[in-house]
């Protein structure tokens, strides 16, 4: 079940005033047994997965609160630490392992005989385990007392407006709103409504509408000019974009018109001005928990800061995917950070004229863009594929600038209205325009959608993730 | 850092939605109220839907797929004898499935009529399942969810148990209408923004729409359309389709039937036109046998159906614009036939409504 499915309209329409008539048990258990409808129906079979994985963690978050020994406690958490690895190595990896270590043999003349097991991926198994990770983990390290609410804490686990792709929720900041009443207000739900609207905008009329041009030059690069690669990647740039903030922005809008308050997840990224700032603005709950599980304990900014960011990025970019050209991604965006860091280090200017702050931003902007050929080609193959076309091939065709212009005319309502929000700081700022102003601009989005979105596009890009 | 949510008491913001979804909703409802947006075939489907629900009754009724829309109802009406309300409630062809339900839908909302003329070609019973079902091509289901009305649509599908085209039923009915006719306003607005003055309908929807709004009838293919290339697609399409009697089709024909026979309407069964290749394979295939087999069971069980002889008729490839449809010439002949039908009834059984 998507959010720009009538399938969600339905759930939605029955669960939302459900929700307003019952007390906040009541509400709770029904967001629990709703959750579980909505992942169940993608695949009823790793129900199973989920509860496991939120039963594990629940016991364990309990013991390592009731311990006081430390190797005991320690012991605990190595146990949901290592249970909810296990499951993401096993559903999500071990085909890739499996055939990465079967080619490296093959390649030294070893027939290990090993294969692959074409496991299916559960569905957002990436966002769960590393949301409930962080809540044993938190646990542990004392910022956090264990719930004793088998049920609420199953609710965080699962909440699905954020279940399938995030953003990543972390225990402290949303176990205390499951916990404690909430207050549904008329303005909370015109923002929620506003943030949903928002997100499929983003979705239906601009992601779905790149996605077939990233589609069609990505699935053969070798047979595209130089110039249609480089459209192809901002189209890909925009549609990435807009397809997961505008994820999150749905699931924020949902949590938002219950009363809840989910986390901003993007916060303007094209408008970085350098790689640092970017990792803070673009997948805002991932970027955190891996400062904060990962980057940190590695010795952070104290010891070996910039060997920590190239493996925390490479873990970040395994992450994404089991794919070589994720993990090249990952280590390719760790290495911009070095990078940035070793050139520029204390020097960046606080208060850039604007010509600098423009420049910037596209220089960011554009080391993003050639970071996704990686991120999006198929397989390493096909990078070279698509550099080699870049390099040799400069052809500039009809297609080629029919192809620019129509990634041009998606992005650029979603531009005019970030440069707004950048400009205002502030990202409901087209929410806070005059009356008059919302109803024209509304309306234009609702007729874009109808008219012109791509209604029956493609799932959600980080589904796969 | 940018702020990322407020709590600012302003009621102008719920207010402003609101506006926004009333301004919508009154845009939706212009579009939906006006044929301005529809297709030709799109706007001859909306006529036919518009009819179940206004008027005086009709003494006879066409019913048959888009073959029939060149068949004007005054020559029925005056091979029939004249003084009749005769509607050609034709319409685009959806499937196999979708006869009975129109005819339900039809009795649904309007008296019996007098005499039921139903176009009843051997493809009914000799197409692949695909071809018969409504649910297979989009096309079929956007026509069907306009035309046959809700209520009896539902009954057969909770009948046939075909959830997912009850789920796309829902689908479509909650679908704004701006969405059923993007492509049509799209192209409009394509038109007055870069082509000012151009007729943004082409030529063929066009001239569905001032046939159907002056005459009631239209020619489906034209002289210019008739070429050599309908030779070719005969052949490609013989290569294509997969022409068998088929135990589906039999069964909605018979559901059809019973409807028409139980409830003691006169049926008047004709054979539209195929072109020649065509009802050589039919023949070829067995197709026509069984249909005559069918046909003259239907006239054992119910004495009030009569099929028009012969039971099986082609016209020359040439008389055709494109592999279904007859152009000018061919209609001519295709209209005579139906003239002869009518007066062979009158003949036979006597005057419309004097049972």
């Amino acid at each position: 079940m998507v959010f720009n499915s009538l399938e969600f309209a339905v759930f939605l329409a029955i669960v939302f005033p459900l929700y307003l008539v019952l007390p906040r048990r009541g509400q709770n258990l029904m967001l629990l047994a709703a959750s579980y409808v909505f992942y169940g129906m993608w695949d009823w079979r790793f129900l199973g997965l989920l509860i496991a994985s939120t039963a594990i963690d629940f016991l364990c978050g309990l013991a390592i609160d009731r311990e006081q020994r430390e190797a005991h406690r320690r012991r605990w958490l190595w146990l949901s630490v290592a249970v909810n690895l296990s499951f993401l190595g096993f559903f999500k990896y071990f085909d890739f392992f499996a055939e990465s270590l079967q080619r490296l043999l093959a390649a030294l003349g070893i027939d290990a005989g090993l294969s692959t097991l074409g496991i299916y991926l559960p569905v957002g198994i990436s966002f769960y385990t590393f949301q409930s990770m962080s809540y044993t983990i938190d646990v542990y390290r004392r910022q956090l007392p264990a719930t004793r609410h088998p049920l609420d804490f199953a609710l965080y686990v699962a909440f699905f407006p954020q279940l399938v792709a995030g953003p990543i929720l972390r225990a402290s900041y949303f176990m205390a709103q499951i916990l404690s009443p909430r207050r549904v207000t008329m303005e909370g739900v015109s923002e929620g409504a506003w943030l949903i609207f928002f997100g499929l905008f983003k979705k239906v009329f601009i992601a779905d509408n790149l996605a077939p041009i990233v589609e069609r030059i990505y699935a053969a690069p070798g047979e595209f000019s130089g110039p249609h690669v480089i459209i192809g990647i901002y189209a890909f740039a925009w549609q990435i974009y807009c397809d997961f903030s505008g994820y999150s922005d749905i699931a924020r809008g949902l949590g938002k018109i219950m009363g809840f308050d989910i986390r901003l997840n993007f916060n303007l990224p094209y408008f970085a001005r350098d790689p640092t700032d970017f990792w803070n603005r673009w997948h805002i709950s991932l970027s955190l928990w891996l400062r904060d599980y990962l980057f940190n304990p590695l010795g952070g900014n104290r010891r070996r800061t910039l060997r920590n960011l190239v493996i925390t990025m490479g873990l970040g970019g395994l992450w994404h995917g089991a794919a070589w050209h994720f993990v090249a991604w990952g280590l390719f965006c760790g290495s911009v950070l070095v990078v940035y860091r070793l050139v520029q280090g204390e020097r960046r200017v606080k208060d850039p004229s604007r010509r600098r702050l423009v420049t910037e931003m596209i220089i960011n902007f554009n080391w993003f863009c050639l970071s996704l050929i990686l991120f999006r080609v198929a397989s390493l193959g096909d990078f070279g594929l698509a550099m080699r076309q870049i390099a040799t091939d400069w052809a500039f065709t009809w297609p080629v600038v029919r192809d620019g212009l129509l990634v041009f005319a998606y992005a650029l309502p979603l531009f005019v209205m970030e440069l707004f929000m950048f400009r205002t700081g502030d990202h409901m700022a087209v929410w806070r325009l005059p009356g008059w102003a919302r109803v024209l601009l509304y309306t234009a989005m609702y007729f874009a959608i109808t008219l012109g979105g791509a209604l029956y596009g493609p799932q959600f890009y980080y589904f796969q993730f | 850092m940018a702020r990322s949510s407020t709590t600012s008491s302003s009621e102008a913001r719920p207010r402003a939605g609101l506006a926004a979804v009333a301004l919508c909703a009154l845009l939706e409802m212009v579009i939906g109220s006006t044929q301005l947006f529809l297709n030709g075939v799109e706007t001859v489907v909306d006529i036919k839907r518009g009819h179940l629900d206004a008027g005086e009754p009709d003494d006879v009724v066409i019913f048959g797929d888009s073959r029939f829309f060149s068949i004007p109802a005054e020559a029925v009406n005056e091979a029939l004898g004249g003084g009749l309300r005769v509607c050609n409630f034709s319409w685009p062809y959806m499937g196999v499935e979708a006869d009975p339900l129109m005819l339900e839908g039809y009795l649904d909302h309007r008296p019996a009529p007098k005499l039921l003329i139903v176009g009843f070609g051997p493809e009914f019973i000799g197409l692949e399942e695909a071809r018969i079902r409504i649910d297979t091509w989009q096309v079929n289901r956007e026509r069907a969810f306009t035309v046959i009305p809700t209520r009896t649509l539902v009954r057969f599908l909770v009948e046939q148990r075909q959830w997912h085209m009850l789920y796309m039923l829902l689908e479509h009915r909650l679908m704004p209408p701006s969405v059923h006719h993007r492509k049509v306003i799209l192209s409009r607005l394509r038109t007055w923004l870069w082509d000012w003055g151009r007729d943004p309908l082409d030529p063929a929807d066009r001239r569905y729409i001032e046939g159907m709004r002056t005459q009631g009838w239209f020619l489906m293919a034209t002289d210019e359309e008739a070429s050599e290339e309908v030779a070719v697609h005969l052949e490609t399409y013989l290569g294509r389709v997969d022409v068998h009697p088929n135990a589906h089709a039999r069964a909605m024909a018979e559901r059809f039937a019973q409807i028409a026979g139980e409830r003691g309407i006169p049926v008047l069964v004709i054979e539209p036109p195929t072109p020649e290749a065509i009802h050589r394979l039919y023949e070829e295939r067995g197709v026509l046998a069984e249909r005559e087999r069918l046909l003259r069971s239907w006239e054992d069980r119910w004495p009030t159906f009569r099929v028009a002889p012969p039971y099986a008729r082609h016209l020359p490839n040439e008389q055709f614009g494109e592999m279904a449809h007859t152009n000018a010439a061919g209609n001519e002949v295709w209209i005579d036939m139906v003239r002869e039908a009518c007066a062979w009834y009158v003949r036979e059984v006597g005057p419309v409504g004097a049972r």
